[in-house]
């Protein structure tokens, strides 16, 4: 086709850029705003959006599921997925998402997973299983970040893993997105980047709060004035 | 055959003009969009967007000179060499359209958010036009041979 498929010129041009993930103190663009510029999406594209959004985003994974519910459930998104782009980026997710449950599951003192339990999603399952006590279940080439995130995970970093997760995460997203710049999969990618920096951003503002609360009773334990009037 | 032949002359004579405006049509418009997506997120430089934005349409221009001078009497012995000329330089005249007008989006879109790099940003769509500029200067040349 002479001018190729730009159907979200204008969508992609109205979009702030998002900046480095671990720079981000306030997502680039409030949700609400974000959501009116994705107003013009086309319906299937809209329906795509969701059912990768259902598939990732926490709010709205039924934490009550079994894991094997959960692995049928996202192999029929990844499936129904119209584009191979989408399919790749959420399968990557998926995937990290299995090795981080793999970690944290052994790390609990968990066996591996029986031969044939439906316990994560992806092409590392067999390689994690076959490889539980190997430091980097044997993914460590395809995942490079892993052994930081057992080290952090190990050290009780929680703060610093989920750093190392967003971050693989982030890096994922980002990888399909050369010659994607007015597509669907560019307004796809996005979006999937700008869930990580607004769940980054709630982190930090979390964080903050809980340091500034932690202060505020230390200076108050310690019977000196807090700096801050009354 | 000879009335095929003559018709492709004519091809030739009204290609760089017409398939010109189409690829005019099209790269404006995605550049447009683009310049109308970064104007809902800035406050200001609405001017330099729309600016960009209509660079495309100079394939229109040069389209319609080589017509102009690819104009003359179709003959059996001119209509090959007017074909040739005319629809070579269409399609280059089109295609450069379309591409600077995505060239044209990208930079509208990454210069909303580093103004700074507003010149640097538009040098692809002004290496684009280079090119429709060679295929416009060589078909007035060879024009002049036929």
């Amino acid at each position: 086709m002479i001018a190729g498929h730009d159907p979200y010129v204008m969508e992609m041009a109205s979009l702030p850029a998002l900046g480095p993930l671990l720079g981000t103190t306030t997502p680039a663009i409030s949700a609400t705003r974000l959501e009116e510029r994705l107003r013009n999406l086309a319906p299937e594209d809209r329906a795509d959006l969701d059912a990768l959004d259902a598939a990732l985003s926490w709010d709205r994974i039924d934490l009550g599921e079994s894991d094997a519910a959960f692995v049928a459930a996202v192999t029929k998104v990844v499936a129904r997925a119209r584009n191979d782009t989408l399919r790749a980026a959420l399968r990557d997710r998926l995937e990290i998402r299995t090795l981080i449950a793999a970690l944290r599951r052994r790390h609990r003192g968990g066996e591996a997973p029986a031969h044939g339990e439906a316990w994560g999603y992806g092409r590392f399952t067999e390689t994690i299983r076959t490889h539980w006590a190997a430091p980097d279940f044997g993914v460590g080439h395809s995942f490079v970040w892993v052994n930081k995130a057992r080290e952090r995970l190990e050290a009780g970093d929680t703060a610093g893993l989920e750093r190392v997760i967003l971050q693989a995460a982030w890096d994922a997203a980002g990888r399909y997105g050369d010659g994607h710049t007015f597509d669907f999969e560019a307004v796809a990618l996005y979006v999937l980047r700008w869930r990580l920096a607004d769940r980054w951003a709630r982190y930090d503002v979390a964080a903050a709060t809980t340091r500034f609360a932690a202060l505020l009773d230390a200076a108050r334990d310690a019977g000196q004035p807090s700096g801050i009037a009354p | 055959m000879n009335d095929l032949v003559i018709a492709l002359g004519w091809l030739g004579i009204f290609a760089p003009m017409g398939l010109g405006a189409l690829g005019a049509a099209i790269g404006v418009s995605i550049a447009g969009q683009a310049a109308i997506g970064a104007m809902v997120e800035t406050d200001s430089g609405y001017g330099r967007y729309i600016g960009i934005s209509v660079i495309p349409s100079s394939n229109v221009i040069y389209g319609i000179v080589v017509m102009f001078s690819l104009q003359q009497p179709v003959t059996a012995h001119s209509a090959g060499a007017l074909f040739g000329i005319g629809f070579i330089a269409a399609l280059v005249l089109l295609y450069t359209a379309v591409w600077q007008g995505r060239a044209c989006a990208s930079a509208i879109a990454a210069s909303k958010t580093k103004p700074e790099i507003f010149g640097l940003a538009l040098a692809p769509a002004a290496i684009v036009e280079g090119f429709a500029v060679f295929a416009f200067v060589f078909a007035l040349v060879l024009a002049r041979t036929i």
